[in-house]
């Protein structure tokens, strides 16, 4: 799936991927994906700078450790954060709602 | 034509290195050294995370590191997307350093007066007081105006509002951050002429009525002048090749 038909989603789903605990962005690009089957395969420079727009929002916390050797950022939901997921899974289910009752077919009425 | 295939072919070429991908990206990247340096950090660490899962996987070194560097695309592209958060950083670290160093300035030259017993309501000395104090008051007024634009358009509140996710893009950066840009420039060329007017009266003094001046004061707010202007311009060069597109 392309990432332009995410984009109004991205933040929503970046939140819900570090709503278990706190992930590195690769870690976070790989959790997408796997969540998705595969569907949601978003580029790094999707991702990353994402991830960087909801710290600066005070939506997620990062903090750098070493690993292996390594700088690694790691990143997790702060209290605001939680509340804006709350947020988007209320907004999303009223659009999901109102589309699909738009789009699927009406059940044919049942014959008398 | 089976001579395409030879050598200086692509197939022939060397497989790229994670380490210049990096280079590539860090010298494509607008914004204060300290958060560009951080982003350089952290793609490093998700590049060898990308190769290592590969070769994890069972695929050889060079071709897992070939398809870990396809999959973070080329550094041009992933440099712009970081533009505009890049740019809005050097924006607020402009504007946050202008504001630091304005109480000092302000010490300094306030200092300068005190000591030298000037004011503007004082003859004959008054000169051209009477025209600087207003104007500086005017460029301060004008540098917390544009640092109150810079703040407010590149803080949670702005980041949180309902449709700033999708704003900026590579291609355009967002009304929001290229406002902050152009505040945080304004503020730095205002300071720079903050410290040009300081200057100027400095030197009229000096040259119309020498020895009305307290040196020693004088001296010291003339040389924090001397080394903010320049540093004032260029951050406001900064903030707006921030903003430019990515090279």
């Amino acid at each position: 799936m392309r990432a332009e038909v995410l984009k109004g989603h991205l933040d929503a789903l970046l939140l819900a991927v570090l709503e278990e605990g706190p992930r590195h962005g690769y870690a976070v690009i790989e959790a997408l994906r796997a969540a998705s089957a595969g569907r949601f395969d978003l580029p790094t420079g999707t991702v990353y700078p994402a991830l960087h727009r909801l710290e600066r929002a005070g939506l997620l916390r990062g903090r750098w450790s070493t690993v292996g050797g390594r700088r690694r950022r790691t990143y997790e939901l702060t209290a605001a954060g939680r509340r804006a997921l709350s947020q988007e899974r209320g907004a999303w289910k009223e659009f999901a709602a109102a589309v699909s009752a738009l789009l699927e077919p009406a059940p044919w009425p049942a014959a008398t | 034509m089976a001579g395409g295939d030879l050598a200086g072919s692509p197939a022939a070429a060397p497989a790229p290195s994670v380490e210049g991908w990096l280079t590539d990206l860090a010298g494509r990247l607008a914004g204060p050294r300290r958060v560009r340096d951080a982003v350089v950090a952290e793609l490093e660490d998700g590049l060898l995370e990308a190769v290592e899962a590969r070769t994890a996987a069972g695929l050889a070194e060079p071709a897992a590191r070939a398809a870990a560097l396809a999959e973070f695309g080329d550094p041009a592209t992933v440099a712009a997307a970081f533009r505009p958060g890049l740019a809005a950083r050097q924006a607020r670290a402009t504007v946050s350093g202008l504001l630091r160093s304005g109480p000092l300035l302000g010490l300094c030259w306030g200092a300068t007066l005190l000591a030298s017993g000037v004011t503007p309501w004082q003859r004959p000395h008054a000169g051209p007081l009477t025209v600087a104090l207003p104007l500086i008051a005017l460029l301060v007024v004008m540098i917390w105006l544009a640092a109150l634009v810079t703040f407010a358009t590149t803080g949670r509140l702005a980041l949180r509002r309902p449709g700033s996710a999708g704003a900026d893009s590579p291609q355009q950066v967002s009304t929001d951050v290229r406002l902050a840009a152009y505040a945080a420039a304004g503020a730095g060329l205002v300071c720079a002429a903050l410290d040009l007017t300081g200057l100027t009266t400095l030197a009229w003094f000096t040259a119309t009525a020498p020895g009305a001046v307290a040196a020693a004061p004088a001296a010291l707010a003339a040389a924090a002048s001397l080394v903010r202007l320049p540093a004032a311009a260029l951050a406001s060069r900064r903030c707006l090749a921030a903003t430019r597109p990515v090279g």
